[in-house]
C-alpha cells in the first residue's frame, strides 16, 4: 500500500473541520497508511493567485509538493477540489524539464527540491481507485438518502486516460456503494455560481444557485453531495442569502467523506456536523434516527 | 559630439562606477556602447551623482524625467559623460515624496527639479521654494496619478492573506475551539502557525519579485494601497 499524505488546505480546517474529522476516521477505518502534510501553505488558491503571478503560484504549489516528497509521501490525497486543481495543474506544468528547473532554482534557496515523485489525487480518486470494495464492506449504516451530486468544475481535469468524467463517476459510485440513491436532475453540469459571486452576488445567487437548487428539489433530492469546499460554501451561504430575494431552500449539503463516515457507523456527534450552515445535522438525525 | 579616443564608452563608465559605488549599485546596465543605466536607492543619489560627475571634467547634466508609476515616482537623471549618456534611476515611494535636491552638484538641475515639483508634487529637499511652471498659490499637481497599485480590489484581500499567513482564508476562535472539541489541534499543521516557516514564504515572494510587483509592505504586512 502506498504511503498517503493528506493535504488539508485552508477551507476544511478553518471552516469545515467536520470534513477533516470524517476523512481521518474513514482513512483509519480503511487501514490506510497516511500522514497529514506538515508545514504546508495555501495550495495556493487557484484563481486570483494564478492570475496575479503565475510563477509565484507555481513555486508555492511546488513547495507543497516538495514538502510531501521530503515527508516520504507517495500519494498526496486532496479532499478540497480547489486545492486539487492547483496542485494537479502544478504537477502537470512541472513535467516540463525547463519549468521544473526554473522552479527548483527558487525552491533551492529555501532548501527544497521537487523531484516529481509524489502523485496528486483527489480524495474521490483515492477512495474510488483503492478502497471501493472495502468501503462497500465497511458500510454498516447505509446512507439511504435521495442524493443530488453537484459536479464541481475543478474535478473536470482529465486523468491519465483523458476521461474528464472519471472523478465524478467515482463520486457517484462511492455514494452508491454506501447505499445512496443518486438522482438525475438535468442541471448536473450547471455551475453553482461561486466564481460569479466574486463579481455579481445577485446574478450568482438568482441565476446560478437558485435554478440548480430548484432542479434538485424538483426531482425530490434530500441532500446535495459535492467534494468541492467552494461549492459547499456557495450552497450553504447562498441558501441563507437567497432569503433576501424571497427564495427559500433548506437543502443539506455535505462532502462525500462525511457521508461515508456516517455509513461506516460513526456517530454524527463525533463529526461536528453542526459547523454546516445548511441543516445537515437535522437531516442526519432524520436519516439515522 | 565626442568621437574616437576622446569618447568614454559605456563599458568604461560602468567599470568606473562599479569601483566608485560598489554595493550601492542596485542595477547597472549598458544596453549600447553609449548608454548606461544605473539604479540606486534614494539615499545613495548624492553619492551616485558625485561619482558620475567625478568621471570627467566634461560631464554635463542634461535633464531629469519623472514617471508616475502609481505607487512610486521614478526619477531619471540624465548626464552626458563624454558622449555616453548615463541615466540614474531612483524610485521615490509616494508615501514619502521627498528626494535630495542635486543642484549643489549640478546647478543646471534646479530648473527641471522645480518643474517636476510643480507637476508631480515631489519635494526636492534643499531646493528653493519658488514655483516655475505653475502660478504661485496653485497647489494642484497636474501630472500626479492616483495612489493605486496593480491589483484589482477583489484580489487584494486574497493576496494580503496569502502573504500574511500563507493561506487564503482566516480561522475564527469559535472554529479553533470546535477543532479542539473534536480532538483536532486548534490549528492545522500549516505554515502560518510557524513564524520561521512563514518567513520562508515571504522570502520566496520577495525573491521572485511578487512583493514589489503588487506593492506589498513586508513590515506593515499589508498592501501599500489597500
Amino acid at each position: 500500500m502506498p504511503k498517503y499524505g493528506v493535504f488539508l488546505g485552508c477551507l476544511i480546517p478553518f471552516r469545515y473541520p467536520s470534513v477533516e474529522v470524517a476523512l481521518k476516521k474513514v482513512l483509519d477505518a480503511l487501514g490506510a497508511d497516511y500522514t497529514v502534510l506538515a508545514n504546508y501553505s495555501c495550495c495556493p488558491e487557484p484563481v486570483f493567485t494564478r492570475l496575479v503571478d503565475y510563477d509565484f503560484w507555481l513555486a508555492m504549489a511546488a513547495r507543497n509538493l516538495a514538502l510531501a516528497e521530503e515527508q516520504g509521501i507517495e500519494r498526496l490525497v486532496v479532499p478540497c477540489c480547489g486545492c486539487f486543481e492547483s496542485l494537479h495543474e502544478a504537477e502537470e506544468a512541472l513535467k516540463e524539464p525547463e519549468v521544473r528547473e526554473k522552479v527548483n532554482e527558487a525552491l533551492s534557496k529555501l532548501g527544497h527540491e521537487y523531484k516529481g515523485v509524489v502523485k496528486v489525487e483527489s480524495v474521490v480518486e483515492t477512495l474510488g481507485h483503492e478502497f471501493m470494495g472495502k468501503i462497500r464492506d465497511l458500510t454498516q449504516a447505509p446512507f439511504r438518502a435521495r442524493v443530488a451530486i453537484h459536479y464541481c468544475c475543478h474535478l473536470f481535469r482529465p486523468g491519465p486516460t483523458g476521461d474528464i468524467w472519471v472523478k465524478h463517476d467515482m463520486t457517484r459510485d462511492l455514494m452508491r456503494a454506501i447505499g445512496a440513491d443518486i438522482l438525475r436532475y438535468k442541471l448536473e453540469r450547471f455551475c453553482c455560481g461561486f466564481p460569479a459571486f466574486q463579481v455579481d452576488q445577485e446574478f450568482s445567487l438568482k441565476e446560478r444557485l437558485a435554478p440548480k437548487l430548484a432542479s434538485m428539489r424538483a426531482v425530490g433530492a434530500e441532500c446535495v453531495i459535492t467534494a468541492c469546499m467552494a461549492c459547499i460554501t456557495q450552497f450553504e451561504r447562498g441558501q441563507v442569502m437567497l432569503r433576501r430575494y424571497g427564495i427559500r431552500y433548506n437543502m443539506p449539503v455535505m462532502h462525500p467523506v462525511e457521508a461515508i463516515a456516517l455509513a461506516f457507523g460513526i456517530k454524527p456527534e463525533e463529526l461536528g456536523l453542526e459547523v454546516h450552515r445548511s441543516p445537515v445535522l437535522d437531516f442526519v438525525k432524520r436519516l439515522y434516527g | 559630439m565626442f568621437t574616437g579616443c576622446e569618447a568614454m564608452r559605456a563599458e568604461e563608465v560602468a567599470r568606473k562606477l562599479r569601483e566608485a559605488l560598489g554595493p550601492k549599485i542596485r542595477a547597472l546596465e549598458t544596453p549600447t556602447e553609449r548608454r548606461v543605466f544605473l539604479t540606486v536607492e534614494e539615499e545613495d543619489l548624492e553619492d551616485a551623482m558625485r561619482a558620475i560627475f567625478g568621471l570627467a571634467r566634461e560631464a554635463r547634466f542634461m535633464t531629469l524625467s519623472a514617471v508616475d508609476e502609481g505607487l512610486d515616482l521614478e526619477l531619471l537623471y540624465h548626464v552626458d559623460v563624454k558622449g555616453t549618456i548615463v541615466t540614474v534611476r531612483v524610485k521615490v515611494p509616494k508615501e514619502e515624496m521627498e528626494v535630495l535636491d542635486i543642484s549643489h552638484i549640478a546647478p543646471a538641475a534646479e530648473f527641471i527639479e522645480r518643474e517636476v515639483r510643480d507637476l508631480f508634487g515631489v519635494e526636492f529637499v534643499g531646493l528653493k521654494p519658488d514655483k516655475l511652471v505653475v502660478p504661485e498659490g496653485y497647489e494642484e499637481k497636474p501630472l500626479q496619478k492616483p495612489f493605486e497599485g496593480p491589483l484589482p480590489p477583489r484580489a487584494r484581500p486574497v493576496m494580503e492573506l496569502l502573504l500574511d499567513n500563507a493561506c487564503a482564508t482566516t480561522i475564527s476562535r469559535a472554529v479553533m475551539k470546535k477543532r479542539e472539541d473534536l480532538g483536532l489541534p486548534a490549528m492545522p499543521p500549516m505554515v502560518g502557525a510557524k513564524a520561521e516557516a512563514m518567513e520562508e514564504i515571504r522570502g520566496m515572494a520577495k525573491e521572485m519579485g511578487l512583493v514589489d510587483r503588487i506593492g506589498y509592505d513586508l513590515e506593515k504586512k499589508r498592501l501599500r494601497y489597500r
